[in-house]
């Protein structure tokens, strides 16, 4: 899978511009992370990506096609998570996911294995039965990420997935991303540095709408002179501060 | 999408739900105590079975049933299932579609909620007086239960998307004219306030104004639940 | 200080809320619609005391709402957490509480703006301060605060609203409901618009005003241990009900607080000081039904003594009405005699807030023992008597008036500085033995001097004055014994009528309907009518038109006095009735003058196959006297038209159509539904089938020669349907409708 931004521009009533002019090509297998501070638009950006918003102006390609021409077939591949979303706290986990899999029309025969495979790999098999308004915050969001792995996407697009995680669950997922990412494209969208240190293959920083950095983690490094990426975002930033 | 596998689940969830199985038993109750009531002595001393009493039965029931619909609605809208909707938004899944199927399990369970009573009322015919001819009867019913249930339901699918807090309003406002029996002039009597009847002996003859009436409301509100469903989800 | 303060804080934060602006101005809406759009029978129900009973009820379901909206707020928010680490939870509900209450007499005094000046404009010269206080602060403000107290407490308790919101809806449903239940209800569940109703234009309201104070103070005591049981279960600290209810207790004020608002909640209730244990009534030979109607159908003979061996000779009593204290006390002489000798057990009867504090026979103290409660407020008592052939005995006693409990709760005697009415044994205890025909009956009674009193039997004339109070001598009769007392500010018209010195006597505040009415001149014209069409009325030279105040709510003939509510001489259109054809005006005083002829001096008997009973015939007596007094077209419209569509209505009914039915129901069922043709039969089809005797005899005057000859062979004594057929000459199927 192929995706092209092309001065991809959204801004919304009020005035706030929050994605200017970007311009992108991301394509698969790859695990690309995206930080910012807050309101730098990622989110925005992952819901233009996802055809949740229309851009004002610019276009999103993909596989050479717009976006929009080809939604119904570019979302049966995408699998995605928000970073403020709701679930279906009548219903249980296994329940939930299997209504997710009835909308992303995944074959009747294949969902009970799928909804066993996400449960597993996202450590829900205790929770499988439950209730979800009974979940903690990260149980719940294990559901969401869950919910996201169903059908095998060929694109995953995760917005602050390890948020409410605990450390290690967050290095769980780290790994997880990082496998799945051998034979798909994931965007991962996070405050957390760690999340994108050790598995991304290619880092954009976002700020104020504008992309401060494209390339790999090591060249932003290389590029500030440290040896650690934080220390390397927050010179980046800093230096931002200072123009 | 596999439809039967949603609908299964959006069904569930709404006969599940604790305001419609509250509201079931209130109204199931309510029924009761017309049965042994109004229905028994006869409304104007007509028969127990007579049209204009299994109206006024119904009338009766009006209200109870249009909370029920419009509690259900009002969940469609709430803040979690909103939240929900960012998820499956990104589904392959047509969001008109989607509604549909939202819009078919409410209007299955409505259904259920309206036909238990009449069913009660058959069975207490039934028993008590060995009355059976019920086919009329049911399209009495239907006349009486279906029409303002279905526009009430339209307004409220509109509302809803625009501002759910209208749904409530809605909600109080039959509340409050139910309870306090406000009574409303002639077509716009959605809660069916005064009795709709025309008393021609024992029949009921509803007047052509009164059908005219009901099968506005009906249009109405069909053409409400259309426009709903195919505006298309704004995305700013 | 800083507590005052903060509350302060969240009273303005309430009241700057819009949701809370949005409910006060809907029912403030409400309230003037209910106003303008009240009816009621007088003009204090009609313009304020109906329309604050129904704004109560929307004004509890907001307050509910708004109170659970408040209470949920926090959790909703998820500010819970920070709220309550920066306060004291206990006081933070307290406070939340007080500032709803705060708000429900805000909206109270916001309503009163313009409820008040509307009352005064539309009730005129009858605006009485008390109705307005009452309908809008003791019922409605009441029921908003109750509204609060109960849903914070069944919030705290419970801690979910939707529970907490169906058992106030259940709860608010429940006093509404109980209005349609015909069975005896406690007046004191109707929490929210009370049994409130038919407030008198004219005198004082107070025995109204009496039950609703207890039941605001019972409905108060029990809103208060709910709220407190609530506030003891407030949840804290992630604990459960029971562990964060022994926290909470650890604050000696709140269990204390529950310990004696429960208690006094069931002190309230048991020490409820207006209505006795009456036995329920036998109603074998009457049919009660769930219709509400009681409809006698045996007259039951003259019953006899409890000890017929005992005879009394002379009864005179000295009685003192404290208007003040609102008791009563008073002694009474009795002379019996006794035919045996032996030693007698003598029945006193006196009513059940009566207390015999002393007895003296012959000059020796004795005692009297209280035995069971009967029917109709009648406490039994019991004195021993010793041998002897004759007694004097005298009986001090004391107390304040009680009322039947079993009928349909309505205060029917006590005593106020503005009216009062006691029944015989309240007056003086009542001994159940044979009275000589000689015996003679006379007394003293002391009233305050703006009241006048008036015996159902017997005369009074006016004394001095002593201890501030007017003293009044009684005489009356043997069969006097069963009078009652009514003392009010009346107005006396007195005329010829009929042979009989007749008297109207009326509230001083009617006087100018009255006039207007022309009323002494319609019931001269009444009795002038029947004596002559009739015959005269036999069994006194005096006949006495009473007015009883609007809450009695008909009327009733008794004696040589027919009784009117006060709703009987409200000019036609001043109040917008609840009904098109609701009574009033001078059918309903025609009607119970006509009852003195049937119904007084002879007794047409009621039987379970035909329509027949004193109301048909009173029905078509006064269809006859209206006849002649307003003209035929006033009694079509009004009479005939009325009867006919009733009939039309009951030969087509369903069940009197299709008997086979009633077969497959329950006895009650039965009952119930034939009770409710009870009315149609006695009142309209009964007069319908004597005007059909009208015109099979050859006319109105050859029907009346005919019911003459009847009642003058019939004073006295029952007149069967048979009898009526009998002194016609017609037989049943020859006036028959079918």
């Amino acid at each position: 899978m192929r995706i092209e931004l092309k001065h991809l521009q959204k801004k919304y009533k009020g005035g706030k511009t929050a994605v200017k002019d970007i311009s992108l090509t991301l394509a698969s297998p790859s695990l690309v992370g995206l930080v910012g501070p807050n309101g730098a638009g990622k989110s925005t950006l992952m819901k233009l990506l996802t055809g949740n918003l229309l851009p004002g102006s610019g276009e999103i390609l993909v596989d050479g096609q717009p976006l929009l021409k080809n939604e119904k077939q570019f979302k049966s591949s995408l699998g995605y998570l928000p970073q403020e979303f709701g679930l279906f706290e009548d219903l249980t986990t296994e329940e939930f996911l299997d209504y997710m899999a009835a909308l992303k029309c995944i074959e009747r025969r294949t969902a009970k294995s799928e909804i066993d495979r996400v449960i597993t790999v996202t450590h829900l098999e205790d929770k499988r039965k439950a209730k979800i308004r009974t979940l903690s915050g990260g149980q719940k969001q294990r559901v969401g990420i869950a919910q996201a792995l169903l059908g095998e996407p060929k694109l995953l697009i995760l917005d602050e997935p390890t948020a409410g995680l605990d450390p290690a669950e967050r290095v769980s997922f780290r790994n997880l991303f990082a496998e799945a990412a051998r034979n798909r494209l994931i965007i991962l969208s996070t405050h957390i540095i760690e999340d994108v240190q050790s598995a991304c293959d290619m880092l954009i920083v976002l700020d104020r709408g504008e992309i401060r950095f494209t390339g790999t983690p090591d060249e932003l490094m290389k590029m500030k002179n440290v040896s650690s990426l934080e220390n390397a975002y927050m010179a980046l930033m800093e230096g931002r501060d200072s123009e | 999408m596999s439809k039967g596998i949603v609908f299964k689940y959006e069904a569930k969830r709404l006969l599940r739900s604790k305001e419609y199985l509250l509201l079931l038993a209130v109204t199931l109750t309510y029924s009761i105590s017309l049965l042994r009531g109004i229905v028994l002595y006869g409304v104007d001393y007509t028969a127990p079975f007579s049209g204009l009493t299994f109206s006024a039965y119904c009338s009766s029931l009006t209200p109870f049933l249009l909370v029920l619909i419009l509690v259900l609605c009002a969940r469609q809208f709430r803040t979690s299932e909103r939240g929900a909707e960012a998820i499956i938004s990104s589904t392959g899944t047509s969001f008109q579609i989607f509604r549909l199927i939202r819009c078919g399990a409410v209007a299955c369970a409505f259904l259920i909620a309206a036909l238990i009573p009449l069913a009660a009322c058959f069975v207490f015919y039934g028993l008590v007086f060995d009355y059976t001819e019920f086919g009329p009867l049911l399209l009495t019913g239907i006349l009486i239960l279906i029409p303002q249930a279905v526009f009430l339901f339209g307004i409220a699918m509109l509302l809803g998307k625009r501002k759910s807090v209208g749904i409530y309003i809605l909600l109080s406002a039959v509340i409050i004219i139910s309870i306090f029996q406000i009574q409303i002039p002639g077509l716009t009597d959605i809660i069916e306030s005064t009795p709709v009847r025309t008393f021609n002996g024992a029949e009921y003859n509803p007047a052509l104004s009164t059908v005219d009436g009901q099968l506005t409301f009906f249009l109405l509100g069909t053409s409400l639940i259309i426009a709903s469903l195919c505006q298309s989800e704004k995305r700013y | 200080m800083i507590g005052a303060r903060k509350l302060s804080h969240e009273i303005r934060r309430l009241l700057s809320e819009r949701i809370t602006l949005l409910f006060m101005a809907i029912i403030a809406t409400g309230a003037v619609w209910y106003s303008i759009n009240g009816s009621g029978r007088t003009a204090s129900d009609a313009f304020i005391v109906n329309a604050a009973k129904n704004s109560a009820f929307l004004g509890a379901l907001l307050f509910a709402l708004l109170t659970l909206l408040q209470f949920h707020r926090d959790f909703r928010h998820n500010t819970n957490d920070i709220i309550l680490t920066s306060t004291d939870p206990i006081h933070h509900q307290v406070r939340k509480t007080l500032a709803l209450i705060c708000a429900a007499i805000v909206t109270s005094l916001l309503i009163s703006l313009f409820a008040l000046p509307y009352g005064m404009v539309k009730t005129g010269s009858y605006f009485q301060p008390a109705t307005f206080l009452t309908a809008w602060y003791l019922i409605f403000l009441a029921a908003l605060v109750f509204a609060v107290l109960l849903t914070s407490g069944f919030y705290m308790l419970t801690g979910h609203w939707e529970t907490t919101s169906v058992i106030m809806a259940g709860l608010i449903l429940l006093s509404k409901l109980l209005e349609s239940m015909h069975a005896n209800s406690e007046y004191l569940l109707y929490w929210v618009q009370t049994t409130a109703g038919n407030f008198s234009d004219v005198i004082t309201n107070r025995f109204q005003i009496d039950m609703l104070l207890w039941n605001r103070l019972f409905c108060l005591l029990v809103s208060l241990s709910i709220w407190t049981l609530g506030l003891c279960s407030f949840r804290r600290c992630g604990l459960g009900l029971f562990s964060s209810f022994r926290m909470n207790c650890s604050r000696l004020w709140i269990p204390l607080f529950l310990t004696s608002s429960i208690i006094l909640s069931g002190v309230s209730y048991a020490c409820e000081p207006i209505f006795d244990d009456s036995k329920p009534i036998d109603y074998s030979g009457m049919i009660k039904t769930d219709t509400g109607e009681t409809v006698i159908t045996v007259v039951a003979d003259t019953p006899e003594v409890a000890n017929p061996e005992l005879m009394l000779t002379e009864k005179a009593f000295d009685l003192d009405v404290s208007t003040k204290k609102r008791t009563l006390s008073g002694t009474a002489e009795y002379r019996l005699m006794n035919g045996s000798g032996k030693a007698q057990t003598l029945p006193v009867q006196t009513n059940t807030g009566i207390n015999i504090d002393s007895v003296v026979i012959n000059g020796i103290e004795g005692k009297a023992t209280r035995g069971e409660t009967g029917e109709n407020s009648t406490a039994n008592w019991r004195i021993e008597l010793p041998s002897a052939y004759e007694y004097v005995i005298r009986i001090c006693y004391s107390g304040r008036m009680l009322n039947n409990n079993t009928s349909d709760q309505r205060v029917t005697y006590g005593i106020s500085d503005g009216y009062i009415w006691l029944p015989a044994d309240g007056i003086t205890p009542h001994l159940d033995i044979s009275v000589s025909d000689e015996c003679s009956f006379y007394g003293n009674l002391l009233l305050n001097e703006k009241l006048e009193p008036f015996f159902l039997h017997g005369n009074t004339i006016k004394g001095g004055t002593r201890n501030g109070k007017t003293q009044w001598q009684y005489t009356g009769s043997p069969d006097a014994m069963g009078i009652s007392l009514f003392a009010a500010e009346y107005m006396t018209e007195t005329f010829e009528a009929g042979g009989l010195n007749a008297e109207l006597k009326y509230f001083a505040k009617h006087e100018s309907s009255v006039r207007d009415m022309d009323a002494a001149n319609v019931i001269k014209a009444a009795i002038d009518y029947f004596t002559e069409v009739y015959g005269p009325l036999f069994y006194d030279k005096h006949l006495t038109i009473l007015e009883l105040p609007a809450y009695f709510s008909g009327g009733f003939a008794g004696g040589s006095t027919s009784a009117v509510d006060e709703t009987v001489f409200s000019p036609k259109g001043y109040i917008p009735a609840e009904s098109p054809h609701s009574g009033g005006g001078i059918d309903v005083l025609v009607h119970e003058i006509a009852h003195q002829w049937w119904g007084i001096a002879t007794m047409p008997v009621q039987d379970n196959t035909s329509f027949w009973s004193s109301e048909g015939i009173t029905c078509y007596s006064t269809y006859c006297f209206l006849k002649e007094y307003l003209g035929e077209d006033y009694v079509q419209e009004n009479y005939i038209n009325e009867w006919q569509h009733n009939w039309e209505i009951y030969k087509n009914a369903f069940y009197i159509q299709h008997p086979e039915y009633l077969e497959k129901l329950s006895d009650k069922d039965v009952s119930n539904i034939m009770g409710s043709f009870q009315g149609m039969k006695l009142y309209n089809i009964m007069p319908l089938m004597m005007l059909k005797a009208e015109d099979a005899l050859g006319g109105t005057e050859a029907l009346q020669k005919k019911l003459s000859e009847l009642y003058m062979s019939h004073m006295g004594q029952l007149i069967t349907y048979d009898d009526f057929l009998a002194a016609t000459g017609l037989t049943e199927e020859a006036i028959s409708l079918e």
